[in-house]
């Protein structure tokens, strides 16, 4: 095995969801990229009459000299696919999912994988030439602000999302690490406006078709760490109108212990750090790999990231749910501390059945409960008596039988001329009592 | 992380990019971070030393380490991350092993067949190895 190229990893989306026709659906994404490509994504699910699971959203590839996201998550899907279809449990080092247990997850939640956001990207970094550091690209390929230089081709798409995207305005003024930038030259430059780039809008629109989609973890590399909400400040739960939504703010975010934190319930910071912490747990059963769960601004903001955006959906539109964002930064060996974007192959499979682990932890701690499932489905022990209620009232319908209907009234004057006949009848002479 | 001189192949060449680690205070990272145009891979990442001070993680040049010496910062330089990126590329695959669709992947994790679910020695779930559950 090698690392995937950017034709393979559409190649092996399809190859599963040929497979296992029933289990999964291919979905291509909308938007195509500069260089003409398609991305795809692939939905693992199993039972589709259980209408009150939740998805989780596995993104990889974003920046594109990360080469293992991809295989980490192509590879996920196969694993889960090849175990639910033999009946098996799986494996990964130490940490292990039982038979049952992969039955649940597949059974009970939607698991969307998709593995290659910037395809333009690792194809340039795959492509490299060995006397270039074209490897080492971070960003996507696009040049429209690149003024005709190569080196000012491309945004980082991880500071392309609509989470404080207006940094100069949202944040301080001459911060020592500004968020993001407007420089097409740096490595974080962060494109025309939220959501310019067709990488993110795909991850937007995916997210928009799942509205069920409950976690998100965008999958890079190299800090060996899993990072939580937020990122433009420090977390606080006291002051709701210390928000990323309140624009009396603008102009103050990103500087650690001063006035401004950004809120979230105190709630849901216990369950991100929950979250996180399964992760850790299931990468730490493998092979002793111990990450480091942190808020993501643990000392520098950023702004445009996905795992915000996404958690940022709770806040702009309750009706749809919470959803937690995150992001894991895998590594080669977190104890030595070496830092690496290109780990050999070998290494690559240890940190596969790493981050794997981490990921089917999440999914199998949050995957609904038997009571859940009993909960769900007793919603639908009403639907005869529902069905009933709706075809009576097609065929009579309130407004026509209802009691202030015509029905009703031919009802009532029907009821008048009995009564009046009943009393001429009782008034006859020798009639009645 | 001691100092290497190439990458794993040996064949260090001008331009190449390393990993390094310069130990610094708060104050030292911010200046370092403000110069603007410094590749800190995908967010600044600063850890703490067992001494109480801190190391930044960079991706820079031969040429930045020498100057960021000549400034007074202690440096440790790591991996040739361009040379392992060229040595690396002998690892991608070629052409479409999966031949469009028509050839499965194989995953890595170890398929756990016809074993109770407490038989750890097997692979299977140890007994204080229950899964944690979501509130």
């Amino acid at each position: 095995m090698t690392f995937l190229n950017v034709v393979e990893i559409e190649s092996a989306l399809k190859a599963l969801n040929s497979t296992y026709p029933t289990l999964t659906e291919h979905i291509p994404l909308p938007n195509v990229t500069y260089e003409g490509r398609r991305s795809n994504a692939l939905l693992i699910r199993g039972k589709p009459s259980f209408d009150c699971r939740p998805a989780f959203m596995f993104v990889s590839g974003v920046h594109a000299r990360e080469w293992g996201g991809p295989d980490i998550l192509v590879n996920l899907a196969t694993d889960l696919l090849e175990a639910y279809t033999t009946n098996a449990g799986l494996a990964y080092g130490g940490k292990s999912f039982t038979a049952a247990a992969i039955k649940r997850i597949v059974n009970r939640t939607d698991i969307v994988v998709f593995p290659d956001l910037n395809p333009d990207g690792r194809a340039f970094s795959m492509a490299a030439q060995p006397n270039t550091n074209q490897a080492i690209w971070r960003r996507n390929r696009n040049p429209a602000s690149s003024g005709g230089l190569a080196s000012k081709i491309g945004v980082d798409v991880n500071r392309n999302y609509d989470f404080l995207w207006d940094f100069p305005m949202k944040f301080l003024s001459g911060l020592p690490v500004p968020p993001a930038s407007t420089n097409p030259d740096d490595e974080t430059f962060y494109g025309t406006g939220p959501f310019s780039e067709p990488e993110s809008r795909n991850v937007l629109w995916l997210v928009d078709q799942f509205p069920n989609t409950r976690y998100f973890v965008d999958v890079h590399s190299h800090a060996g760490d899993i990072l939580y909400p937020w990122g433009d400040d420090e977390d606080q739960t006291t002051d709701p109108s210390k928000s990323f939504k309140n624009s009396a703010w603008d102009g103050t975010r990103g500087v650690k212990g001063d006035a401004y934190a950004e809120y979230l319930p105190v709630s849901r910071l216990a369950e991100l750090q929950a979250s996180a912490n399964v992760m850790r747990n299931g990468i730490l059963g493998v092979r002793g790999q111990s990450y480091v769960v942190e808020q993501s601004f643990s000392l520098y903001p950023t702004s445009g990231s996905s795992e915000d955006w996404a958690f940022t959906r709770e806040f702009v539109a309750p009706t749809r749910g919470k959803l937690s964002g995150f992001v894991i930064e895998f590594n080669t060996d977190v104890h030595t501390g070496y830092i690496d974007f290109f780990p050999t192959w070998g290494e690559m499979l240890m940190l596969i059945a790493d981050v794997d682990a981490g990921l089917l932890a999440l999914v199998d701690y949050a995957c609904p409960s038997l009571w859940q499932v009993i909960a769900c489905w007793g919603r639908h022990w009403w639907w005869p008596i529902r069905g009933f209620w709706a075809i009576w009232h097609r065929v009579f319908p309130p407004e026509l039988w209802g009691p202030y209907g015509p029905w009703t009234q031919v009802v009532r004057f029907g009821e008048q001329v009995v009564d009046r006949i009943v009393t001429m009848v009782r008034s006859i002479p020798g009639r009645g009592k | 992380m001691s100092e290497v001189s190439a990458g794993p192949s040996g064949n260090e060449r001008d331009g190449d990019v390393f990993g390094v680690r310069v130990k610094v205070t708060r104050g030292q990272a911010e200046t370092l971070l403000r110069r603007g145009g410094l590749d800190f891979g995908d967010r600044p990442n600063i850890r703490e030393n067992p001494d109480g001070t801190s190391s930044l993680n960079l991706f820079v040049t031969r040429a930045d380490i020498e100057t960021f010496r000549a400034e007074g910062y202690e440096i440790e330089v790591g991996a040739n991350l361009s040379a392992r990126a060229r040595d690396r590329l002998a690892e991608v695959g070629q052409g479409d092993r999966f031949d469009g669709g028509r050839i499965p992947p194989q995953g890595i994790g170890r398929k756990i067949v016809g074993r109770g679910e407490g038989d750890a020695a097997h692979g299977g779930h140890k007994p204080d190895d229950r899964p944690e559950r979501a509130p």
